[in-house]
């Protein structure tokens, strides 16, 4: 019934990734520009809780630009972030509707209070 | 963290049944005001958990029930939400915070239960002086533009108090598939308080709608992220004849109190059944306008859906744009909490609300075969027009295993939630497929 606290400090990353532990970001290549750019208006959990392709992470960048005074990037710092956010923070996997999600299940060992 | 826990297997439930300060501690280095035990001192802790949250929102159950979920992950000053216990954290700057099903389950919504949704930064409460709060009515379509106190809408106008939902357009997002960009709500953006105020329809008809009238609309307080005072983190509004419905107000207080500060103290519009982001909190402007508001997140892609239905990820003009107006019909199952386990043999009482927009729900029904078969609830009738609706039924198993309950609304025009998830479209709003809650008999 215990859920193991090395599997909680150890969750989140079930890839391996790190997290940095300031920003909630991955650290992963491409952190430092985002860790410069993208918390300067909204925090980064408005990163961290989205899920996009490259051409959507741009058009939310050019979003951005075009209406919520975001600066422009130089193209090289641009790639960088656009491949961060691609690699790090993906689509999920694709259906038409998830199951019950694991932690609404029973049997789980340390459902919600 | 790891190296002082990290070799003994340790339960999250016993950390914290041990020591709870430890186990914050140990877990999030969080530390709580010592004084009110809430809080995060000096922001410790608050990254961390912040990051937890954020990753993945499943984290957010393993918060203490104490605890108050939130705070502006940057700022170097501690931060709290006061009367928020047990919701989930989406984003924190801006501030948007939504209710686990279960904890909806009050036929009026506390104020610590309802969710939180801000475009921009909300006013400094401790600064208003609600005794020196303004609402000016204007717009092109505004006979005689004048101003009034809080004092003299409350005097000169009859006060209404009524129940009435307001949901978040994209209540529902984050089932949505290619995902769309916006806060990954699940169910818990809706909320039924009862609000106090005066109908807007009063007012306006007092200060003269004009023969050209079209739309009402409202300016706030808040302001826009980046801190550009010319810009307005949103504006947005309603066409005249929703804004003069009887149930439509200019609401000063929720549930018997005062706006809360994160619920738009002093004043606010409710306009019940619509996206809640044209019930506008911190309002001190209505405009009566002669053409369609322009206003923030009115244009572009902001609260709209695709004119015409669409595939999956497609990409719509923001011409081929339509604004969203009443909400469909949706239904949660808020007694019990999914994922419990019942003994066989034994009914169980499950338990919920339903609402449709502006029309009302007529049958509510549930399944538990994964919608094979549906069993028609109980199903009272709203408090008054525009509340939701409380339901509830006694489900016999007929033997031990795995269940799901699912709730399936029918509004009074006969149109039912489905079972999968609606059309897609590109901001991800109107999710409302049906509830489901997993229950293991044994």
């Amino acid at each position: 019934m215990f859920l193991l606290l090395s599997w909680l400090l150890a969750a989140g990353a079930a890839t391996g990734q790190e997290i940095d532990e300031a920003t909630g970001l991955v650290r992963a290549p491409g952190f430092e520009h985002v860790r410069a750019h993208c918390g300067g208006c909204h925090s980064f959990r408005l990163v961290t809780q989205q899920r996009a392709d490259r051409q959507t992470w741009l058009d939310i960048i050019r979003w951005m630009q075009a209406t919520q005074n975001l600066w422009q990037f130089e193209p090289a710092v641009e790639d960088a972030i656009l491949d961060y956010l691609a690699t790090n923070y993906p689509p999920r996997a694709d259906r038409r509707r998830a199951p019950i999600p694991p932690w609404l299940m029973p049997g789980d060992p340390n459902p919600s209070p | 963290m790891k190296g002082e826990t990290g070799k003994r297997r340790v339960g999250i439930r016993a950390l914290y049944a041990a020591d709870p300060s430890r186990a914050d501690r140990l877990l999030w280095g969080r530390q709580a005001d010592p004084l009110t035990r809430r809080g995060f001192l000096r922001g410790a802790g608050l990254a961390a958990m912040s990051a937890a949250v954020g990753a993945s929102i499943p984290f957010a159950r393993f918060m203490p029930g104490g605890l108050i979920p939130a705070a502006l992950a940057d700022t170097p000053e501690p931060f709290e939400i006061e009367g928020k216990e047990g919701l989930i954290v989406l984003n924190d700057r801006p501030l948007n915070l939504e209710t686990p099903a279960h904890l909806l389950d009050d036929p009026v919504t506390p104020a610590a239960r309802l969710f939180v949704r801000n475009n921009g930064i909300p006013p400094d409460a401790a600064a208003i002086d609600p005794d020196r709060w303004t609402l000016e009515i204007a717009g092109e379509s505004c006979v005689r533009p004048q101003t009034f106190t809080l004092a003299e809408l409350r005097s000169r106008f009859e006060p209404v108090t009524l129940k009435l939902q307001i949901e978040c357009a994209g209540n529902g997002r984050s089932e949505f598939y290619p995902a769309t960009s916006g806060n990954q709500w699940t169910t818990g953006a809706v909320g039924c308080p009862e609000w106090t105020g005066v109908r807007l329809r009063d007012v306006l008809e007092h200060c003269g709608i004009a023969d050209d009238a079209v739309y009402v609309a409202y300016e706030a307080r808040d302001r826009h992220l980046s801190g550009d005072a010319s810009k307005q983190p949103i504006s947005r509004g309603v066409p005249l004849a929703k804004a003069m419905e009887a149930e439509s107000l200019l609401a000063f207080a929720m549930n018997g109190e005062p706006l809360p500060p994160l619920h738009g103290f002093p004043l606010r519009m409710v306009c019940a059944g619509w996206p809640a982001s044209v019930s506008g909190k911190w309002v001190h402007r209505v405009l009566v306008r002669d053409r369609v508001h322009d206003g923030e997140k009115m244009l572009g892609q902001s609260y709209r859906m695709p004119c015409q239905p669409v595939a999956p990820g497609a990409e719509v003009a923001d011409e081929d744009m339509c604004i969203i107006g009443s909400m469909p019909v949706r239904s949660l199952v808020t007694y019990p909490k999914s994922g419990i386990t019942h003994p066989a043999g034994k009914a169980l009482e499950v338990r919920g609300h339903a609402w449709a927009g502006d029309r009302s729900v007529r049958r509510l029904y549930t399944s538990i075969d994964f919608g094979a078969t549906w069993q028609r609830a109980r199903l009272e009738r709203p408090a008054n027009r525009l509340a939701w609706q409380h339901w509830k039924q006694a489900i016999e198993f007929p033997q031990p295993g795995y269940y799901e309950v699912w709730a399936r609304a029918e509004d009074s025009e006969g149109v039912s939630q489905p079972m999968v998830l609606p059309g897609w479209n590109p901001r991800g709003y109107l999710n409302n497929a049906c509830h489901r809650i997993a229950v293991q008999v044994a």
